[in-house]
């Protein structure tokens, strides 16, 4: 199994903190072939066999280093199509067809990634060790039958925390997006306050929640998540605010997925006009306002995180970096002692005694 | 920029591919951006026409089901069969474009 090594601290939080489910495909991107995908960093291979089962592993041949995700999509394993070699859904090598007798079949040669797929998305658990994965908790727009949603997935060529502290950060609705059709509204000035919750806390403007942007919650059940609201013009239908469950999945130190998942709580024919309306005028105009976020953050000063200036609006933003901080480093930590164990092992499974 | 989500069409009929060497691999920067993430054609004409008149409907204050159709019918929307919308059709369209 490869192992990546991180420097320090720093250079493991860009690359995504582990010990968490993350979002990594929408559904409909896995079809019949296996898909090659980076994410933490990680390159993996995600495929559906014959139930329409998805599984994940590692996407390098235990052979000699070829992409698992050009292979054959054998069901409950893969084939690589350099030579032949099938890697069952667990890491296990089944076969290598080319030789007669191979110690690697039989022997776990690749590491496999505990996914599920809920909502429209594959989720992927990016544990640190062995240990068994957390549950993975939806907030309630995603988690009731009362909320409707589709999820919106883009490409930003930025590290992941820029995606998170864009979201971090309700004072940009007001000037970014002021000529978008939902977020013109709202003072220009507010004064921020920060509230803990149970699995986080909320970011607010002070006294005008219900007006635009106003807020944001940060998360962690199982998965890191931001969550807010924003008020709806009437003309587009019943059914109230419209809320965003967002996540930022890093693909590598300079490349995030961002998975905005757009709710509202609607029911009955509302329900229906609001996913019919959705389908054909409104996803357009969502993307539009997306776009202007992705424009800004892509064009950052290069290091921008490094030659701040923050003030009362960016309390957010320190409060949830220095949240991630600490995790890092004691995540780091864990991730060096858990690779040291595994350094002894050799590739047929058997421990190396190199003082022997 | 094609207008719909091609690959929404055929994720359905997810069957194993007995081929390999299909290169589905996503390089990372490599962006190919889908505007259009939940619809699998080309709206129709008479979609478009159909959100078009709902947003008139909903911008003149229709809120309640009867509100609704009452405005679509004084628009002049009508059915592909070339009915009027009654509350009933009215909810069954919905539920077929809007699932
Ligand atoms: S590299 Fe995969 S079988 Fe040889
Ligand atoms: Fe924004």
């Amino acid at each position: 199994m490869t192992m990546r090594n991180f420097n320090d601290a720093q250079e493991y939080l860009d690359y995504g903190l582990r010990n968490l489910w993350h979002p990594v495909l929408a559904s409909w991107e896995v079809n019949d072939s296996p898909v090659g995908i980076t994410r933490l960093g990680d390159n993996i291979v995600v495929w559906r066999d014959e139930d329409g089962k998805v599984h994940a592993l590692e996407d390098r041949c235990p052979h000699r280093g070829a992409r698992l995700s050009l292979g054959w999509n054998l069901g409950n394993r893969v084939a690589c199509w350099y030579h032949g070699v099938e890697v069952r859904f667990d890491g296990v090598v089944e076969d290598v067809p080319a030789v007669a007798s191979c110690p690697m079949t039989g022997a776990d040669c690749v590491k496999s990634y505990h996914v599920q797929e809920v909502q429209g998305a594959i989720f992927i658990w990016f544990g640190i060790d062995d240990s068994a994965p957390d549950e993975l908790i939806f907030p309630e727009q995603l988690a009731s039958d009362d909320w409707s949603s589709f999820l919106c997935m883009a490409d930003w060529k930025v590290n992941y925390q820029y995606a998170v502290d864009n979201v971090m950060d309700p004072m940009h609705g007001t000037y970014l997006h002021s000529a978008s059709h939902s977020m013109y509204q709202g003072d220009r000035q507010a004064d921020m306050s920060l509230r803990m919750t149970k699995t986080g806390f909320v970011f607010e403007k002070e006294g005008q929640t219900g007006v635009n942007f106003d807020w944001v919650e940060y998360g962690q059940t199982g998965a890191a998540w931001l969550r807010l609201s924003i008020p709806y013009q009437e003309k587009f239908g019943p059914g109230g605010s419209f809320w965003i469950v967002g996540y930022a999945t890093p693909i590598d130190k300079d490349n995030t997925r961002v998975f905005f998942f757009r709710c509202r709580n609607v029911q009955g024919w509302e329900r229906d006009t609001w996913r019919f309306l959705y389908r054909n005028y409104l996803e357009g105009l969502h993307w539009d306002v997306l776009e202007q976020d992705r424009i800004v953050l892509e064009l950052l000063a290069p290091d921008a995180r490094d030659h701040e200036f923050l003030y009362q609006h960016d309390v957010g933003i320190t409060r949830l970096r220095r949240m991630f901080k600490r995790a890092a480093e004691n995540q780091f930590g864990l991730y060096q002692a858990y690779q040291k164990s595994k350094e002894n092992v050799d590739v047929v499974g058997a421990t190396i005694h190199p003082a022997e | 920029m094609s207008d719909f989500n091609i690959k929404l069409k055929n994720w359905i009929e997810k069957k194993p591919n007995p081929d390999a060497g299909i290169n589905n691999i996503q390089i990372p920067g490599e962006v190919e951006h889908i505007v259009w993430q939940h619809r699998s054609h080309s709206p129709t004409k008479y979609e478009l026409s159909l959100a078009h008149n709902l947003i008139e409907a909903f911008t003149g204050g229709a809120k309640s089901l009867s509100e609704v159709v009452k405005a679509l019918n004084e628009q002049g929307m009508l059915l592909e069969t070339g009915d009027a919308f009654t509350e009933e059709s009215f909810k069954a369209e919905m539920a077929r474009l809007g699932y």
